[in-house]
């Protein structure tokens, strides 16, 4: 029994990141791998299509890059390139007769869902994720600083106590900033593909 | 702690009026200490310090905000630090001690002169101790350069050698630091430690090569310990100055501003520029900063009355200052983008996919 999937690379290009493109095939692989019934081989099409006859040898290079996910999972993967426009896509995807079509959450991705047939597995960029997790802390930070800044006069007043809670106002402060915009700055480096540093 | 008696009222510290320009200018001090920090693995107070005490914010605020700053980084980045994992448990349990009485120390000495003395005399006393320090390490450091690392370490650990010979009871064994020595000498280099994070900000930077060149600690467990006592440190050193009101919350958040950006930028930095351009881009910025400080003394001298500069000689002085101190910095952190440009220019000869 094989099972026939498609692995439409281009939308994992979106964002211009091709360490994405890398994640991608390994959680397509690592899927097929997972959903296997005994005896079922997976047979694995990876589908790249470009304009220009110029971008064909970039193309087949990065296909050669993402063949080895599957490949060391015992996936046969075979990589595809067809010059065309990225319109007739989803005519490219349906002409393999995939029984799975792997995709991203991509903009190019929703746009081709409603056209192509088989069952659509998606695969969620983890880095959008870090950006709204980075957006929200970040959103967090402005308020507090706004807050400080603000109601600095009675901070002030607080601060020249010279008493405990002077001293619990400070702390406590200082250590919300530093864990709330450290974040921002964390995940924004997550996005960013950069792993943040302890210091 | 409980027995804390507020200062008697002479000198009372005044808050600085923060204009958007001076706002600016402490992020932009958090962002060239940080990436100086994350490149050098600390060293940011060599600038932070000295360039609030540049922008009028009175010394011993400038200590108190940036020992503040330096508590909270700290808690949040030993969340994550591998290091900690290396620490001395036993060894650095007895230097919290030495190091709390050295930061406390610190704080009594620089609030008494504050008090007792007034603000020039505070600036006059926190720039001496950076001139010390800075001119020791600069000399260090460039003789370190001139030497080339191996006949300095080898030198290094014939003094540590020395120091555990000397059978001072008590004679304590650390297991994981993998020594046996006086327990005197922990202290000291503890107290030592924990006075001049108290009195300048600047802990890590002495207490790191301390501990490796007089007490033969690995770097490794040398740096781990350090982080952990740094906790101690910056908490103790922020909860008494904040106690006695020396600390601008103001300072310290728009520290944060720019200090956690930098810090990750030269964490990365650290992967692509060598040693010895790194070596040189630290003694830029300590070299520089301490003649800032050097240019400085004649004005603090002046407006304790003990010498007579006009009004606007102070003023060009503190101006000099300035210069000296941010530009040093901005040298040594272009000559270090410079590098990272230039390793990023290499990588992009590499062929990469074209996207759509």
């Amino acid at each position: 029994m094989e099972r026939n999937a498609v692995v439409v690379v281009n939308t994992a290009l979106d964002a211009g990141d091709s360490a994405f493109a890398l994640e991608f095939a390994e959680f397509c692989a690592e899927w097929l791998s997972r959903h296997a019934k005994t005896g079922m081989r997976n047979r694995a099409t990876l589908l790249y299509v470009v304009e220009s006859a110029e971008d064909l040898d970039n193309a087949k290079s990065l296909l050669k890059r993402l063949a080895p996910a599957f490949e060391k999972r015992d996936i046969e993967a075979e990589p595809l390139v067809r010059v065309c426009s990225t319109e007739r896509l989803s005519k490219e995807v349906n002409a393999l007769k995939p029984e799975v079509v792997f995709l991203t959450d991509s903009k190019l991705a929703k746009h081709l869902k409603k056209d192509i047939i088989g069952l659509q597995v998606e695969y969620p960029n983890p880095r959008k994720k870090e950006l709204r997790v980075s957006a929200a802390y970040g959103a967090a930070a402005f308020l507090l600083y706004a807050a400080i800044f603000t109601s600095f006069g009675v901070i002030k007043g607080i601060l020249t106590q010279k008493s405990f809670v002077s001293v619990a106002l400070i702390l406590g402060t200082v250590l919300a900033v530093a864990y709330i915009y450290g974040n921002t700055i964390a995940h924004a480096l997550k996005y960013l593909g950069i792993k943040p540093k302890a210091h | 702690m409980g027995g804390f008696v507020p200062p008697p009222s002479g000198f009372e510290v005044e808050f600085i009026d923060l204009t958007l320009g001076k706002a600016l200018a402490v992020a932009l001090l958090g962002f060239i200490g940080g990436t100086l920090s994350g490149f050098l693995g600390s060293g940011g107070a060599f600038i932070m310090t000295p360039g609030m005490m540049n922008l009028g914010v009175p010394g011993i605020l400038a200590v108190g905000s940036n020992i503040t700053h330096k508590f909270g980084k700290a808690i949040v980045g030993s969340r994550s630090h591998g290091e900690l994992g290396h620490v001395d448990k036993k060894l650095a349990i007895m230097m919290v001690i030495g190091l709390l009485a050295g930061v406390q120390a610190a704080v009594k000495v620089n609030s008494h002169i504050f008090e007792s003395m007034g603000k020039a005399a505070s600036n006059l006393y926190i720039s001496a101790i950076f001139i010390i320090v800075l001119t020791a390490i600069t000399i260090v450091i460039i003789r370190d350069l001139r030497r080339g690392e191996k006949e300095t370490k080898s030198g290094s650990s014939e003094l540590a050698k020395k120091i555990q010979s000397i059978k001072l009871p008590p004679m304590v064994h650390f297991d994981v630091a993998r020594i046996t020595v006086s327990l005197w000498f922990p202290l000291i280099v503890a107290f030592a430690t924990g006075y001049l994070a108290g009195t300048i900000g600047v802990g890590g930077f002495i207490g790191v090569p301390a501990m490796i060149y007089l007490l033969g600690i690995s770097t490794r467990v040398a740096a781990g310990t350090e982080l952990f006592l740094a906790i101690f440190s910056g908490a103790w050193g922020a909860i008494n100055y904040a106690l006695r009101g020396y600390v601008d919350l103001r300072l310290v958040v728009l520290l944060y501003l720019g200090s956690l950006i930098g810090v990750q930028i030269g964490a990365i930095a650290t992967e692509i520029v060598e040693q010895r351009v790194a070596k040189m881009a630290l003694v830029t910025v300590i070299a520089t900063s301490d003649l800032g400080r050097v240019v400085m003394i004649p004005e603090y001298l002046r407006r304790m009355g003990y010498i007579s500069l006009s009004e606007g000689t102070g003023h060009v002085l503190s101006l000099v200052s300035m210069a000296l101190l941010f530009g040093g910095a901005l040298l040594a952190i272009g000559v270090i983008f410079k590098k990272v440009r230039d390793a990023a220019a290499v990588n992009k000869k590499a062929p990469t996919p074209s996207h759509h």
